[in-house]
């Protein structure tokens, strides 16, 4: 295997008329910002709402933290599956009190039918919640359950992809960026939601920037 | 993968025939092209990105051995493994020296194109391992024992028909019913998989991008099905080509720009998962051993030759969505791993010229293809390449080669030129006057043209030849 590695390398190398490791001599090309035809919305919530609803996100804002179990049991209520949700064993999650609702903090397994996780942030540009993992927020919370709630809170919106990346400090081990419910045109190239991942997805926004 | 890449004449002659594909490729062609058309619309700047990713790849082409060991060196500072391939042989034996152990039975598998080259799965079978595939398009083409036909949508020549027949044939015996509906048949596939991811050893992906500056590998799905097969294994094993490496994050979010919108026309894909090794010490969920398989497999010495541009595609699969050749005759007959353009310009360099003889040839040179490349290829260039490489190592038929040296004697003399096409342009009118099925505008046969028209009809040509209407034009002006 060190044999194959030397031997690529080496390939590499040859091809590229040298004998040992390319200095870096010049950086890469900066990226452009984007520039769309009809103009995103100016305020990122609206932005973000907009974008979600677009790839079949569901969008609610509520007031603060307090008000989330209130709207998690409202949205299981008309999906009509049980009150009963995981939860990841995030603080902020579990400093909420979870009246009328039957919630789990741990990592979930395949009987779990919903979840409700806290997002990283937000990109308004495509509508996108970023997931970062870590002993409080399991990825399987995004993927396993059919009905997937994320809290997200406005003040850690961003307005694009680039304006994220600096505020991931060290790189977790897997950083999820979901945009909208699972989905598959493998039949027909006609678009079914619900493939292996969850069917839908609710966001919840909470507003706590004072405006 | 077994090369058939030769036998390409004969297959698209019979893909042609195929009622069942002509549908199943005639639905999907307008649908792929439409929405890519908005998509990109709607990004008023989308020739900057293009821009922008033509010069990124070339930068990282020129620095590939700088890239690739920053890459592996933060691939091992988060705790992964890295095996680096030379061929496919390679790739499968380092892939089975990981899955070799008394517990492990079962292997998931995501979609990958590299792991196609080298029949990956056929190797895992034989050595006794389940291999299951659960990107539902690929699943459908394992249960019918089939190739991928499309680089993104790898069961596109299915019939809805078709998939119900092979969900009742493989599922019946587990208790499950004949289904006919689209949502029918995704949930059946839904809960059918679920049991295999939930109880996977090991799981394998591909990557889309590898970032050298975080060593993160990124992982672009729509179904969640790579997530599953990547989390919830105990191991979970990469398998990836060394041109997929980029300089970092922000050169990240310039290509998920253009790489939704090119392949399906979407703003971005629905999961984008950007991997950093094995699961941390006191995280509640993920795979405890990480690899990252890097498969050379020819490409390093593609490097050095003049179709470098090549390697600078991201896999999207716009070229073949707009290729005529590939819309009409199907994946298949391309005889290899990747298909249409992109394909017909990669498959002779990997599996070499004489084994893949007619792809160059399976071209129109209309361009649509160079035109929504997203890293900017210039795909009907390098076919043409191709062929100057084929009639110099005289590899071309004898009518082909005689052919062309009459042409070229012809075209050298203008008089002689435009006789020759007046008279024949004559004879096509007087043809289409005489016989009255002509007179709708098109032959379904032509004497001496019979290989032409028995696959596809030739317009009756107007009054006269194009040379002759443009002196009459400039008479009048």
């Amino acid at each position: 295997m060190t044999d194959s590695r030397a031997r690529v390398l080496g390939t590499i190398r040859k091809t590229l008329n040298r004998t040992e490791q390319s200095p870096l001599v010049d950086s890469p090309p900066s990226v452009p910002s984007p520039r769309y035809r009809t103009p995103l919305p100016a305020d990122v919530v609206e932005q973000f709402s907009l974008m979600h609803k677009r790839v079949h996100g569901t969008f609610e804002a509520v007031g603060c933290l307090q008000d989330v179990p209130q709207a998690v049991r409202r949205y299981l209520n008309e999906q009509s599956i049980p009150i009963k949700a995981v939860i990841s064993p995030e603080p902020e999650l579990s400093s909420i009190e979870w009246t009328g609702l039957d919630v789990e903090s741990r990592a979930s397994n395949r009987e779990d039918a919903s979840s409700v996780t806290m997002a990283f942030a937000g990109i308004a540009e495509t509508g996108t919640l970023v997931m970062v993992s870590s002993r409080e927020s399991p990825v399987n919370h995004h993927f396993l359950p059919e009905f997937n709630i994320a809290v997200l809170k406005q003040s850690r919106l961003v307005d694009s992809m680039e304006s994220l990346w600096p505020l991931i400090g060290e790189q977790p081990r897997a950083i999820n960026l979901i945009t909208g419910p699972s989905k598959t045109a493998d039949i027909e190239q006609t678009i079914v939601y619900g493939a292996h991942g969850p069917r839908t997805l609710h966001v919840i926004l909470v507003r706590d920037v004072v405006s | 993968m077994q090369v058939t890449s030769r036998y390409f004449r004969t297959t698209a002659r019979e893909a042609l025939l195929d009622e069942d594909l002509r549908a199943a490729m005639g639905r999907a062609e307008g649908g792929f092209i439409d929405t890519r058309k908005m998509a990109v619309e709607e990004l008023e700047n989308f020739e900057e990105y293009r821009e922008f990713a033509r010069k990124t790849k070339n930068h990282v082409l020129a620095h590939l051995d700088y890239y690739l060991t920053q890459f592996e060196s933060n691939v091992l500072a988060s705790g992964g493994q890295v095996h680096w391939a030379g061929n496919g042989e390679e790739v499968n034996r380092i892939v089975l020296d990981i899955c070799r152990r008394p517990d492990i039975r079962k292997i998931t598998k995501g979609k990958s194109m590299v792991s196609e080259e080298s029949a990956l799965n056929a190797g895992l079978e034989a050595a006794g391992f389940e291999v299951v595939e659960t990107d539902l398009g690929e699943y459908i083409i394992q249960l019918a024992r089939e190739t991928p036909s499309h680089i993104i949508a790898p069961a596109v020549h299915k019939t809805r028909q078709a998939v119900t027949d092979l969900f009742d044939e493989h599922h019946r015996e587990a208790g499950y019913s004949r289904v006919v509906e689209r949502l029918d048949i995704v949930n059946q596939a839904r809960q059918v998989l679920r049991d295999h991811f939930c109880t996977a050893d090991v799981g394998i992906t591909g990557a889309n991008f590898l970032i050298a500056d975080t060593g993160s590998i990124a992982l672009i799905t729509n179904e969640g099905n790579g997530d599953l097969t990547a989390n919830l294994p105990n191991i979970h094993v990469v398998v990836t080509s060394i041109e997929k490496v980029i300089p970092d994050m922000l050169a990240l979010g310039g290509f998920l720009r253009l790489l939704g919108r090119s392949a399906t026309g979407q703003i971005m894909s629905v999961y984008t998962t950007l991997f950093n090794g094995p699961r941390r010490i006191d995280d509640l969920d993920g795979p405890e051993e990480f690899h990252v398989v890097l498969v050379d497999s020819g490409r390093s010495e593609i490097l050095g030759t003049q179709f470098r541009d090549i390697l600078r595609c991201i896999k999207c699969g716009a070229c073949m969505n707009h290729c005529p050749v590939y819309t009409s005759v199907g994946g298949h007959a391309y005889g290899w791993v990747y298909p249409g353009p992109m394909g017909s310009v990669l498959t002779p360099l990997m599996v070499g010229q004489k084994k893949a003889p007619d792809l160059p040839y399976a071209c129109t040179l209309n361009g649509r293809c160079k035109t929504v490349c997203p890293v900017m290829i210039p795909l009907p260039d390098l076919l043409r390449e191709h062929r100057n490489n084929l009639v110099e190592m005289g590899q071309t038929g004898v009518v082909q080669r005689w052919g062309m040296w009459l042409w070229s004697i012809v075209a050298r003399k203008p008089v002689l030129y435009s006789m020759m096409t007046s008279l024949y342009v004559l004879k096509l009118n007087l043809l289409a006057r005489m016989v009255p099925a002509f007179q709708r505008g098109s032959f379904k046969y032509i004497p001496m043209m019979g290989a032409w028209t028995s696959s596809r009809d030739f317009p009756v040509p107007q009054a006269s030849t194009f040379q002759s209407q443009w002196k009459k034009r400039a008479l009048h002006d």
